[in-house]
C-alpha cells in the first residue's frame, strides 16, 4: 500500500512556507505508514521555482532520513525542467544512486 | 541587484564617497593616458591589461557604493576591452575615440556620484549612442576573424570551451528576489549546459529547513564561446550573495605559463594570477579575507595564499608555482608590505604643515633666546633641536611633492582632440615629467597650463598646408618641459609655430588703448602685452581662444603663485613661454640679509655667492642700480636701501649677494648677512602686494617681520643696466670676496 502525497500546482518561494507545514503535517499524520514507499504525485505542477525544487529536495532528504522510499509519478514539463535545471532530477527518480554526473 | 539600505550603509556611502570619487578619478585619468599610449602602441599587452583592470576596478568600486549606471556602462566598456584583451577587436584611431568618449561619460558618472540631477537625459542619450556604437564594434568583432593588426595571441572566436562552475548561493538569495533556477536559465542562453548536479547534502530534511531560505549549491559544466568574465556577467546579480567558483577549461595549464611568461615583472601573487585571468578579484578577495582570518586566529601559522587559492579557486598548483616564480624573479623586489600607499586627505597634511610652520618660528625663537643666555648646554640643545626641526620639516614637504608629469600627460589628450578639431597635425613631447613640485602649486598651474597649450594649438602651431608652404614639416611640435632651475621650477611650453607677430601685437595694443598710439616700447614688452586683459589678435573669435579672457587670467594665476612668466618668440619660427614657479608654498631654506633694521630673505638655491665687506662708494641710479665688475665680468647690482626708500644709516662698508634667476647673474647691495635661515613663507599683506620683487614674509625667531624677495620680479628691476654710471671694479679674489657655502 502506497503513500501517496499530491504536489500543488505552485511551488515557489511565495508557498514554501505553507506547503512545507502541509508536508510535515503530512509526514507526521496518523494513517502514515512508514514502511510504505510513497508516491509524490507531480502530475499538477505549473509553477515551481528554486525555492520549490529546494522543498521538494527537503521533503525526499526528510524520507531518505526515516528510510522510506519514494517516486515521482507524473511529472510535468515544469517539475521536469525546473529540477533538470537545477541538477535535481535524481530527486524525481527516487534513486540518488542513478544520479546525473558531471 | 538594488537592495535596501540600512542607515549604517548610508552613512558609510557618505562618507566614503569622496574617497570612491577620487580614487574612480584617478582610474578614468589613468584609462584616458593608457588609451593615448596604446595609439602608438596597440598591441601592447601590458597596456591593455591595465587599461582593463583600471574599468574594472571603477565598475566594482561603483557597485559597492550603488552606482548603478556606473556599473552598467562600465560593464559594455569593460566588454569591448576585454574583447581588445582577447584580440577580437583591434585599436585603430575611432575605437580610440570612441572608448575616450566613453571614459568621459564614465567620468561625468562618477562625478554625478549618484546625484540623479546631475546626469541630464542628453548624458542618458549620449550614452545609449555610445553603447550601440560599442555594441556595433562587438558585433563585427564576432562576425570576422580575429584582428590583425595586433600581435596579441588570438583563438578562434567560435571555439567552444568547457567551464567548471561552482555556485553556492547564499542563504539571503531567495529573499533578495533572486533565483537560481533564473541565472541557470540565462546561463543556458549562453552556452551549453552539459552536466549539472545539485549537492543534496547541505539540504536540510523538512523539519529542519527554513524554506525562504536558499541552500542550493550546484556544480557544472558548461560549454561556450564566451569568457570567464561574461559567465561571471551571468551570476552578477549574486555577486554578494554567491560564493562563485569558475575553473578555466581543461587545458589551461600550459595557456596560463606561457601568459605568465608573457607578463612584465609584478610583486603581487594574487594581482599576478587576476591579471591572467587564473582567478577572479572576487576570488582573490576571498583568499585574503580567509588568510587575514586565519593569520588572526593562528598568527604566524596562517596558510600561504596560493595554498588557499588552489583550495578555494580551484587554482592548478602549476600555475600557482608558476605564479610564484614570477613573483620571486624580481631581484631585490619589495614584499607585499614594502609597496604600499595611503591615502591621506590634504586638508590633514595641510593642518600639519601649519603647525611645522609654526614650530620652525617657535624653534627659531628658542634658538635665540638659548644664544641670549650663553649657556652652552642650552644652545647645543637648540641646535640639536633645530636640526631635528629641519629634518622634520624636509621629509613632511617632501609628502606634498609630487610630479609634473602627472599633469602634463592630461594635455595628451587635450592636444589630441583640439588638433583634430582644427584640422592640425601636432606631436606632443613632454620633457622632464618627473619633477616634482609641491601638490598644491601643480593643481593650481594645470589650468594656466590648459589656457597656454590651447593658445599654442589655436594660435602658434598652423595647418599642414600652410607649415609646408613654409617649408616646414606637416606636423607641427608642441613640447612641455620642466625642470629645476635656481631654486624653482621652470615650465616651458615650446611650438614651433607662426611665432609672434609683433607688429599685429603692437597694432592691436595701439587700437585697445594699452599703450600710447605711435610709442614702441621694447621687444620684450610688447610680447607681454599678450597678457594684457582684453587683448587678442585672433582673426575669428573661436570656442577655443581669441576672446582675450584667459591669457591675462594666466598671468593673474601665475603671479598670484609666486611666479612669472615670460614670453620669447621669433616670428615664422615658434614661440616659448617660460613659466617659473617656487618649488613649495609653504617653507624654504631662506638667506638672511639685512639692511639697518629691516630683514629681507631670498630662496638659499638662488644665492651664487657673498662678497662680504666691501666699500659702500657706488654710484646708483635713482632706482638704486648700479654695475660692478666682478672677475671680469660686468654684474648689475641693486641697492635695497635705495630701491625700497629705506631710511637709515648708510654704513661704511657693504656685501653684495649674488643671485641667480633665470635671466642671469645679479647682485643685491645689503648691510648685514645673517645666513641661512629656515623660511616659513606667510602671504602678504593686502596692502604690500603690490610692492615690486617682494612674494611673501616671515616671521623670524624674535618675532620681527622679514620679506622675502621674488628673486626674478627683482632681477627685471637690475638687470635693466643703468646708464651715465662707470663700472666699479672688485677684487678678483682675496678676504673680500667669498663663496658662501650653500648647502641645503
Amino acid at each position: 500500500m502506497h503513500n501517496t502525497l499530491e504536489l500543488p500546482s505552485e511551488l515557489t518561494i511565495y508557498t514554501a512556507s505553507a506547503t512545507r507545514t502541509a508536508w510535515l503535517a503530512w509526514l507526521s499524520r496518523p494513517g502514515f505508514n512508514p514502511k510504505s514507499s510513497v508516491e509524490i504525485g507531480g502530475g499538477h505542477v505549473e509553477d515551481i521555482d528554486g525555492a520549490g525544487v529546494q522543498l521538494l529536495g527537503a521533503l525526499t532528504q526528510s524520507l531518505l532520513e526515516q528510510g522510506v522510499a519514494w517516486r515521482v509519478t507524473a511529472p510535468t514539463d515544469a517539475l521536469l525542467k525546473a529540477c533538470c535545471a537545477l541538477g535535481s532530477q535524481e530527486w524525481l527518480a527516487g534513486a540518488p544512486e542513478q544520479a546525473g554526473r558531471l | 541587484m538594488s537592495r535596501q539600505l540600512d542607515d549604517t550603509d548610508q552613512s558609510f556611502i557618505a562618507e566614503a564617497m569622496p574617497a570612491f570619487i577620487s580614487e574612480a578619478r584617478e582610474q578614468v585619468e589613468a584609462i584616458e593616458q593608457l588609451l593615448l599610449q596604446l595609439e602608438a602602441d596597440p598591441g601592447d599587452r601590458e597596456l591593455l591589461d591595465a587599461l582593463f583592470r583600471c574599468a574594472h576596478t571603477v565598475k566594482g568600486s561603483a557597485g559597492i557604493f550603488g552606482l548603478d549606471k556606473v556599473v552598467a556602462f562600465t560593464h559594455h566598456v569593460e566588454t569591448l576591452l576585454d574583447k581588445l584583451r582577447e584580440g577580437h577587436v583591434a585599436l585603430g584611431p575611432q575605437l580610440s575615440t570612441l572608448l575616450l568618449e566613453c571614459n568621459d561619460q564614465i567620468l561625468h558618472l562618477v562625478d554625478a556620484g549618484g546625484d540623479e540631477g546631475a546626469d541630464l537625459q542628453q548624458d542618458a542619450e549620449t550614452r545609449a549612442d555610445l553603447i550601440t556604437r560599442l555594441q556595433a564594434v562587438m558585433n563585427d568583432a564576432t562576425g570576422r576573424n580575429p584582428a590583425t593588426s595586433t600581435s596579441l595571441p588570438t583563438a578562434p572566436a567560435d571555439a567552444s570551451k568547457r567551464w567548471h562552475i561552482s555556485a553556492q548561493f547564499g542563504s539571503e538569495c531567495f529573499r533578495n528576489g533572486m533565483d537560481p533556477l533564473s541565472i541557470m536559465s540565462y546561463l543556458g542562453s549562453m552556452g551549453t549546459v552539459v552536466a549539472i548536479q545539485c549537492d543534496r547534502s547541505v539540504i536540510p530534511t523538512l523539519s529542519a529547513i527554513d524554506p525562504e531560505a536558499c541552500y542550493l549549491a550546484l556544480e557544472l559544466g558548461f560549454e561556450t564561446t564566451v569568457d570567464r568574465t561574461a559567465i561571471e556577467g551571468a551570476f552578477s546579480f549574486v555577486k554578494d550573495d554567491c560564493q562563485l567558483r569558475i575553473l578555466a577549461p581543461p587545458a589551461p595549464i600550459e595557456h596560463f605559463v606561457k601568459l605568465l611568461d608573457a607578463m612584465p615583472d609584478r610583486p603581487l601573487l594574487g594581482d599576478i594570477l587576476v591579471n591572467i585571468g587564473a582567478i577572479t578579484q572576487e576570488q582573490l578577495n576571498d583568499g585574503l579575507r580567509t588568510q587575514q582570518a586565519a593569520r588572526a586566529a593562528a598568527g604566524a601559522q596562517a596558510p600561504r595564499l596560493g595554498d588557499l587559492l588552489q583550495q578555494q579557486a580551484g587554482v592548478a598548483p602549476e600555475v600557482i608555482a608558476a605564479a610564484l616564480s614570477k613573483q620571486n624573479k624580481r631581484e631585490g623586489a619589495p614584499g607585499p608590505d614594502d609597496n604600499r600607499y595611503i591615502r591621506v586627505q590634504a586638508d590633514r597634511l595641510d593642518d600639519v604643515i601649519n603647525l611645522l610652520g609654526e614650530l620652525v618660528i617657535a624653534g627659531a625663537g628658542a634658538a635665540l633666546v638659548a644664544r641670549q643666555t650663553r649657556h652652552g648646554a642650552l644652545i647645543e640643545a637648540n641646535q640639536h633641536m633645530g636640526r631635528l626641526i629641519e629634518e622634520i620639516r624636509n621629509g613632511t614637504l617632501q609628502l606634498r611633492m609630487v610630479p609634473i608629469g602627472e599633469t602634463f600627460a592630461r594635455f595628451r589628450r587635450v592636444v589630441r582632440d583640439t588638433a583634430a578639431a582644427l584640422g592640425k597635425e601636432v606631436a606632443l613631447e613632454i620633457v622632464g615629467g618627473d619633477t616634482e613640485m609641491d601638490k598644491s602649486v601643480v593643481e593650481k598651474i594645470a589650468d594656466p597650463l590648459m589656457h597656454l597649450v590651447r593658445n599654442g594649438l589655436d594660435h602658434g602651431l598652423e595647418t599642414p598646408a600652410e607649415r609646408l608652404a613654409a617649408g616646414k614639416p606637416a606636423q607641427g611640435t608642441l613640447a612641455l618641459s620642466a625642470r629645476h632651475e635656481s631654486g624653482s621650477i621652470l615650465i616651458r611650453i615650446q611650438d614651433d609655430g607662426r611665432g609672434i607677430n609683433r607688429d599685429k601685437v603692437l597694432q592691436r595694443a595701439w587700437e585697445r588703448g594699452l599703450v600710447d598710439k605711435d610709442v614702441v616700447p621694447p621687444d620684450a614688452d610688447i610680447l607681454k602685452l599678450i597678457f594684457a586683459p582684453g587683448f587678442s589678435t585672433a582673426e575669428t573669435v573661436t570656442n577655443l581662444s581669441g576672446r582675450g579672457v584667459g591669457m591675462d587670467v594666466v598671468g593673474k594665476n601665475i603671479a598670484a603663485l609666486r611666479g612669472t612668466v615670460t614670453v620669447s618668440s621669433v616670428f615664422g619660427a615658434g614661440t616659448h613661454i617660460d613659466i617659473r614657479l617656487p618649488l613649495t608654498l609653504a617653507i624654504i631654506d631662506g638667506f638672511l640679509v639685512a639692511v639697518g633694521q629691516s630683514k629681507f630673505i631670498m630662496p638659499l638655491e638662488s644665492v651664487v655667492e657673498v662678497i662680504e665687506n666691501r666699500p659702500t662708494a657706488t654710484a646708483l641710479d635713482a632706482r638704486g642700480r648700479s654695475v660692478v665688475e666682478l672677475r671680469g665680468e660686468v654684474l648689475p647690482v641693486v641697492s635695497l636701501r635705495t630701491l625700497y626708500g629705506l631710511e637709515t644709516e648708510v654704513p661704511e662698508r657693504v656685501s653684495i649677494v649674488v643671485v641667480g634667476s633665470g635671466g642671469g647673474k645679479y647682485g643685491m647691495l645689503v648691510d648685514t648677512l645673517l645666513g641661512q635661515h629656515q623660511t616659513v613663507i606667510k602671504p602678504l599683506g593686502r596692502m604690500f602686494r603690490t610692492l615690486r620683487g617682494i612674494s611673501g614674509s616671515s616671521i623670524l625667531g624674535n618675532g620681527e617681520v622679514a620679506l622675502i624677495f621674488d628673486v626674478s620680479a627683482l632681477s627685471e628691476l637690475a638687470m635693466h643696466q643703468p646708464t651715465n654710471l662707470s663700472y666699479q671694479t672688485l677684487p678678483p679674489s682675496g678676504e673680500s670676496s667669498r663663496t658662501a657655502h650653500l648647502s641645503p
